[in-house]
């Protein structure tokens, strides 16, 4: 692909550095509801996956999108409280030969009914182009091979996002179990030259990195130290499990011990971070010790919160 | 198309094992079927010997199942160690993944209906756990705040000849033993209490009106009408009063 086939980029770092310092979040999950309405004020913002707030019929239903009403219910019940952070699943913007703009108009619809302040989604695959308009699942997300083409096609159609949703764009770092040989770049070199080239920002999955530098032994403070840490506006914060000699990123409860540390790490040298969020996935809440397992985790990530430099000042 | 391709392939990958194990053994012959650069070839060859494809197998069926069992816990209870070749059945006959959980769950269900049908699943109580837990699932999708004032809206604006209709956030469900016995040994997952259960015809209000979420019994001629009116069928008046008093049934 032609790199000069798309309009550069108006600059986006100075978009990013005037974005509201949330604090700490919590990423939502159908076992929620009960925690939010007793501890809603543990919270300085909730992060959702909108995809999972509609049901999509594909394109050429009419209306393509319709609301799952029981859980928006719950959510207009906490955004009337706490400002919600846009978090998708479906864009799949690594998709080869397919980009879907009705769904990024859906995104644009939510971020103006919930008022995100950004939102994001995955450096990666799970979609696959159909026979007809509709696609197919892949199952799982994918992430892209780290090479020039690919970087120029995710950038341009960041670009594509970016005009369609009025604030600032974050893609998330993969979590990848299959290291591809002969890669153009290493992982911090694409994730930079996207934001660069894009203008989006970057939504630091700490866990992911960690579960990388485990499966595929490497250091995750050199991974912390090649990237550029500026274009980093959310983090995710996450617990692992060891599953058929690997270690995976099944958010099963609470953080792991060494994303602590390269949290804190990162808090100190990301001058434009306004959010860590917490993950974990639904069926793991009594592995976390039930409601005030999460409140503990909330508060660790307070304190790691509070380290950031312009806190200090 | 190459990268469309490799994309194919890898996702193609996760789903097959068998595909997997083909381009293990033939190489690049198994990778006919995609219009692939020696580059993607190389790079699949290297994915299938690491342990890592297995991780993403593993990632590919997690992520099939795991909102089905989140959903129907009773049921995948109930299935056991036969769960992993009626999942593979299911997927053999089912390869793509449907947007959404509601269309996968419905799927679901209708696979294993046909299987009990077929005789393909013979576990007595599976039927109706299947069908309890369904009751519960569709019922759930519905918003309860803006359902109940939908109902009452339509009470209020119904004319003095207007239809019955059961009221949509309640359902019935039937067991064949005791039921709080079943439940509570689904929820604690121990065997199924067929020597502990009393045999019977129960039947059980799924009741979302409220926030109480319990097993409500329900006598059978009051199951039986509110059944018949879900079915469109004419009730005659000594069923229907029941149920309106219940609130099970509304004129609208």
């Amino acid at each position: 692909m032609d790199a000069t086939t798309f309009a550069a980029p108006t600059p986006a770092r100075a978009q990013l550095q005037a974005l509201p310092r949330l604090g700490v979040g919590l990423l939502y999950v159908p076992s929620l509801p009960r925690f939010l309405r007793e501890n809603v004020d543990a919270l300085d913002y909730m992060a959702i996956v909108p995809d999972r707030f509609w049901i999509d019929d594909g394109p050429g239903a009419g209306p393509r999108f319709r609301d799952f009403d029981r859980q928006v219910e719950m959510l207009d019940w906490v955004a009337a409280r706490k400002p919600i952070v846009g978090h998708s699943v479906g864009l799949s913007i690594g998709s080869a030969d397919l980009f879907d703009v009705g769904h990024v108009e859906q995104v644009a619809r939510w971020q103006a009914r919930y008022g995100f302040p950004w939102h994001s989604d995955h450096l990666s695959f799970n979609r696959l182009p159909g026979m007809d308009a509709h696609s197919e699942e892949a199952g799982l997300a994918i992430p892209v091979p780290y090479d020039r083409e690919v970087l120029e096609m995710i950038a341009e159609r960041v670009v594509r996002v970016r005009e369609i949703v009025p604030v600032p764009f974050l893609l998330e770092n993969n979590v990848y179990y299959v290291d591809l040989p002969g890669q153009e770049m290493t992982e911090p070199e694409f994730l930079d030259g996207l934001c660069d080239r894009g203008g989006c920002g970057l939504l630091l999955d700490i866990h992911n990195v960690y579960v990388n530098s485990v499966n595929h032994g490497f250091d995750a403070r050199e991974f912390l130290a090649a990237v550029d840490l500026r274009n980093v506006v959310e983090v995710h914060i996450a617990g692992g499990s060891e599953m058929a000699g690997m270690y995976t990123d099944s958010h099963s409860g609470p953080v792991a011990g060494p994303v602590w540390d390269l949290l804190d790490e990162v808090v100190e040298r990301a001058p434009n971070l306004c959010g860590i969020t917490f993950e974990f996935e639904d069926h793991y809440l009594p592995a976390l010790g039930g409601h005030d397992g999460v409140l503990r985790e909330l508060e660790r990530a307070r304190q790691a919160w509070a380290r950031r430099p312009a806190a200090e000042g | 198309m190459s990268l469309a391709a490799f994309q194919r392939a890898m996702a193609d990958m996760a789903a097959t094992p068998a595909l997997c194990g083909r381009i293990r053994d033939d190489g690049p012959p198994a990778l006919a079927a995609y219009d692939l650069t020696e580059l993607e070839i190389q790079r699949l060859r290297s994915a299938v010997e690491q342990r890592g494809m297995r991780m993403n197998i593993m990632l590919y069926r997690n992520g099939r199942l795991s909102p089905l069992v989140s959903q129907l816990p009773g049921t995948f209870h109930v299935l056991g160690y036969g769960l992993r070749e009626v999942a593979e059945a299911f997927w053999v006959e089912h390869p793509k993944v449907p947007r959404g959980v509601p269309g996968e769950m419905r799927r679901w269900a209708a696979f294993l209906r046909r299987r009990i049908a077929e005789g393909l699943l013979t576990e007595p109580l599976l039927p109706e756990v299947l069908d309890w837990e369904m009751e519960t699932y569709e019922l759930a999708l519905l918003p309860p705040e803006r359902t109940k004032a939908s109902v009452a809206e339509a009470v209020l604006r119904a004319r003095p000849d207007a239809p019955l209709r059961p009221h949509p956030l309640v359902g019935v469900a039937r067991f064949s033993r005791e039921p709080f016995a079943v439940v509570r040994a689904l929820a604690e997952k121990r065997p199924l209490p067929y020597d502990h259960a009393e045999p019977g015809e129960y039947h059980v209000l799924v009741d979302f009106r409220g926030e109480q979420r319990g097993l409500a019994p329900l006598d059978a001629p009051l199951a039986a009408a509110f059944r018949a009116l879900r079915a469109g069928e004419p009730l005659p008046l000594e069923s229907a009063t029941p149920l309106v008093e219940q609130g099970l049934a509304i004129a609208a």
